[in-house]
């Protein structure tokens, strides 16, 4: 009986220390930076078709440090539980000048102001993004933070730029 | 030299391991549920204009249970840095009829919630700023729902009574 005891005691005390290690790992995950991995056209050609895996630092957006050009990684507007890497375009204040669909339609859009805590993205590939040209701009406040490095595939390691 | 070194290494010892509970506490505020501070007109008579200590649990809104009438704490879509506690009115799909300015007009719209978006408004019409003024806004701004109050004291309690 005591066996038993000594071994579950020293179970529950494996459980929770690995569970005060995954509490410190998960923080390090939310405020430092996280990874992610992105598939899909819209970010074509700076993010490939089939998967990339993501460095995303989370200080950056909080610091309110987001610039146009930055790829963010962004809760989706439309679907909450599904986020979007895209790239910033314009931050509250500026101008857009948006062009609604380039293979249909030749027409300005109305030149947009975004609005105050809002940013306007979209993604690289015009032609298979849904992104602010049709929703709008996004309020700042789903900025989840910001890609600076890919980590996946090793071809394209580094950062986005290459 | 050894003692210091004992100091040292009991020292650390503490830090790491206030350090560790306050991870488990910080997770348990992340996911479970936190304490706010909330204060302003615009949820008169619901929450008071000199502050309220609320209880906000954070699994409702993952899951997608929050309906109209529920009090939710929401990141401001125009001061990211601020958290607003509003009523939900309208989910997506559900048409809502907004008063431009109840003090000086009649005037009224039929809009339709888009999909991802809610529709808050304060419970105070008049000293508001809500979705009659900026649009619906999106579900991932909610960051969970209010279900309870510490304080103060007399109100005790959900936020019915």
């Amino acid at each position: 009986m005591s066996f038993l005891r000594s071994v579950a005691k020293e179970a529950l005390d494996h459980v929770v220390s690995v569970t005060k290690y995954l509490c410190c790992l998960h923080i390090v995950n939310t405020y430092a930076c996280t990874l992610t991995l992105v598939s899909g056209p819209s970010m074509l050609p700076t993010l490939n078709l089939t998967g990339d895996l993501l460095l995303v630092e989370r200080v950056s957006h909080k610091m309110g440090k987001v610039r146009p050009g930055d790829v963010v990684l962004v809760k989706s507007p439309v679907e909450p539980r599904k986020n979007l890497a895209k790239r910033v375009i314009a931050l509250e204040g500026d101008k857009v000048t948006s062009f609604m669909d380039p293979l249909t339609n030749d027409q300005c859009k109305t030149i947009v102001v975004v609005p105050g805590g809002h940013v306007w993205i979209q993604g690289d590939n015009l032609y298979a993004s849904r992104d602010s040209r049709h929703y709008g701009p996004v309020p700042y406040g789903l900025i989840q933070g910001k890609v600076f490095c890919r980590l996946w595939p090793l071809d394209s390691f580094g950062s986005l730029d290459k």
